[in-house]
């Protein structure tokens, strides 16, 4: 299995715009306290990693109750609203409209060179290591229209579908960029992409049977999500600013992951923590909220000992795969 | 259909093998042959062990694996060919270039087996996947190369057959450097214009300790080695400029660990203007886990076998121009004592091996 670490010069404000952000979270909250009033939220039967049914309670925020499983460690909301009503939130969502017309249109040129280009990088060059870069690629719940520009440019894959786009993609699927497809037949499919996606799904084992079953043997997914298991979420739990649900509904842990991949039918070949902004945001939380106590050693390295170790210590977190930002790459096992 | 093998050389690169041929499901051990057996001679269950190699040689074999010093490489190697078994060869393939030039002979008067030669480091995970990119092209084309191979010879290591002339037939170039000139070979294809300054500076044995090459190919893709044995801390670094990007190879997953952790470093040119300096410029740097080289080697070996492949990797050609640059580097050093030596080597040994490429 690999890992991978990276490092580059992006800071959160080219991402996530202070004032922007705040605008967003609030108009989050207002739509989804509207939403919550006339939802039905289904209790889960058990980790939506592992499967293993006893858990504890972990937190509760925006009126969502988010519980530990005692196995893996993952953390996830439960009960929570049902997929029919999710897409519903997603369609209607003032916020995620904002979002997408302001906050992204905002940071769309930081965002294609630090996300999707490396993304786009990423997936390709995967896929020619394992032989998997000529057939169809689908990306699944498309939010990134530049992340699909930036796969076409580079002239791999024999065809890339979008599946279920979150967001309207207008030039990159009228110039042909992309087409949307409807269905997808068995072990038609290349490569997956899945950014920030398993965390928003009601079902994701269910997901991630969908797509081995479109997977040929050997095809590839990639995932993108955010982990429980990493530096900044673990400290700061339901003070992470940016953990909000409906969009994180599932945390998996480290360990979650794992299990997850394996109770699919995939073979893990990657799993990486390659986040640069898990100290950033602690940094940020604690100029918000100085109540928060730090474990002593943490204490000492993010505020007693001088900057110089932030960089150090973000670059640890990625080489322990202790940042939150994960990145998954599995290959669907021949025999599945 | 279960290939039988014998191994000869029962040291750490036996061991090894055989740790693999054991777990496969189509090869079965039945003779190892190695000086430390003589207490153990003779048959336990259905492995012979025996401490001359030709008792290996006499039994009903498919497949003999020779992990020798590398002066009875040739010997057991030729004899193995002559008994139509197909040959898996630990590198160096023997001391010099007659060593090598007598198996390329054997080789070729069998042309239905499959000879292979251990250059492992190719089927190293940070090596596989920066061929790929390299391949691809889309790091654009190879500037230049820069191999640093190094280890501490450590207590003893002036005693040990590998600091033997009459044994090893050369010191730390031919004994590890080899590899890093293989790497060289799969990145930038055929050096011919060579320079280097060979030495013995520290260890009290009469071959190299440390060997500088200079080398260039047809295509202006200049590589630098250092080959070391008074590395005092093991390290393996391959740099790899291309005109987009670049590439580092660092570090080399062992037994031992002693090389650190294997990483492969990848970073993109980001800028044209040199007035304009980037503050952190984006790399990727990709850990791997686990070594899977081993089997992946000899699981191509018995592949080609089983399917009646050719051999890909590894084969005469590559033993014979890798142990051809080998001596290219001793000779270019006029003041390396044995640098006259292994002009006449590459004098004799070219001759014969003009076609090579057409051989098995």
């Amino acid at each position: 299995m690999r890992r991978v670490i990276v490092s580059d010069d992006l800071r959160e404000a080219q991402i996530r715009p202070e004032s922007g952000f705040n605008s967003y979270i609030e108009l989050l909250e207002r739509d989804f306290k509207t939403f919550l009033a006339s939802a039905d939220l289904v209790q889960l039967p058990g980790c939506p990693a592992c499967g293993h049914r006893d858990y504890q309670l972990d937190f509760i925020k925006m009126g969502i109750q988010y519980v530990e499983c005692l196995r893996c460690r993952t953390c996830y909301a439960s009960p929570r609203p049902t997929m029919e009503d999710l897409d519903r939130f997603y369609a209607q969502s003032e916020a995620i409209r904002y979002w997408n017309s302001t906050i992204a249109q905002n940071t769309a040129s930081a965002r294609r060179q630090f996300i999707f280009s490396p993304r786009a990088t990423w997936v390709i060059e995967t896929a020619s290591i394992h032989h998997q870069d000529q057939g169809i690629l689908v990306d699944f719940y498309t939010k990134y229209p530049a992340y699909i520009e930036e796969l076409a440019a580079r002239g791999s894959f024999s065809n890339i579908l979008v599946r279920k786009p979150a967001v309207s993609l207008g030039e990159v699927l009228d110039s042909r960029i992309c087409t949307e497809a409807d269905t997808l037949d068995d072990a038609s499919v290349s490569g997956v992409s899945a950014f920030e996606v398993v965390e928003r799904l009601f079902n994701p084992l269910s997901f991630l049977e969908h797509v081995n079953k479109i997977l040929r043997p050997g095809g590839l997914i990639f995932i993108t999500t955010l982990s429980i298991s990493g530096f900044d979420l673990r400290l700061l739990r339901q003070r992470a600013r940016n953990l909000l649900p409906p969009t994180h509904l599932t945390l998996l842990s480290y360990e979650g992951i794992q299990l997850l991949i394996q109770r699919s039918g995939f073979e893990l070949l990657e799993l990486s923590t390659p986040g640069r902004l898990d100290v950033a945001l602690v940094l940020d939380a604690l100029k918000r909220d100085p109540e928060i106590e730090l474990p002593p050693v943490i204490d000492s390295i993010l505020l007693r000992r001088g900057e110089h170790l932030h960089d150090a210590f973000q670059d640890y977190l990625q080489r322990a795969n202790l940042s939150s930002h994960v990145w998954v790459v599995a290959a669907k096992m021949p025999t599945h | 259909m279960t290939l039988r093998v014998g191994i000869v050389g029962l040291g750490n690169m036996g061991l090894i093998r055989k740790r693999v041929l054991d777990e496969s499901h189509h090869t079965q051990v039945v003779a190892v042959c190695d000086p430390t057996l003589e207490d153990q001679a003779g048959r336990e269950g259905d492995l012979l062990q025996t401490t001359d190699y030709r008792e290996v040689l006499e039994q009903d074999l498919d497949v003999l694996v020779a992990c020798t010093p590398n002066n009875v490489t040739a010997e057991v190697v030729v004899a193995a060919l002559e008994r139509d078994l197909h040959v898996f060869c630990e590198k160096p393939p023997g001391r010099d270039l007659r060593d090598t030039r007598a198996i390329l002979d054997a080789a070729i008067r069998k042309p239905k087996l499959k000879v292979k030669f251990g250059f492992n480091h190719r089927y190293h995970e940070s090596v596989i996947q920066a061929h790929t990119l390299v391949q691809s092209r889309r790091l654009g084309k190879l500037l230049w190369m820069r191999g640093v191979y190094g280890k501490s010879g450590g207590i003893g290591f002036e005693k040990g057959w590998r600091s033997d002339r009459e044994v090893a037939g050369g010191g730390i170039l031919l004994d590890q450097g080899i590899h890093m000139l293989d790497l060289f070979r799969l990145f930038g294809g055929e050096f011919d214009e060579v320079h280097s300054m060979v030495t013995n500076s520290f260890w009290p044995i009469e071959i190299e300790d440390n060997a500088f090459a200079l080398l260039r190919n047809r295509e202006n893709v200049v590589a630098v080695l250092h080959s070391s044995s008074t590395h005092w801390k093991h390290t393996f670094l391959l740099d790899i400029c291309l005109a987009e990007g670049h590439l580092t190879l660092e570090g080399i997953l062992s037994s031992t660990g002693s090389y650190g952790p294997e990483t492969l470093i990848v970073a993109r040119r980001q800028f044209e203007d040199e007035a304009y300096a980037l503050g952190k410029p984006r790399q990727e740097i990709i850990y791997f886990d686990t070594d899977r080289s081993w089997e992946r080697e000899i699981g191509e070996f018995i592949d080609c076998i089983l399917q009646d492949k050719p051999i890909e990797v590894g084969t005469v050609h590559d033993a014979w121009k890798t142990m051809e640059l080998v001596y290219m580097i001793y000779a270019a050093d006029e003041s390396w004592r044995y640098a006259s030596m292994a002009a006449e080597e590459l004098e004799e040994g070219n001759e014969p091996f003009n076609g090579l490429k057409e051989a098995p």
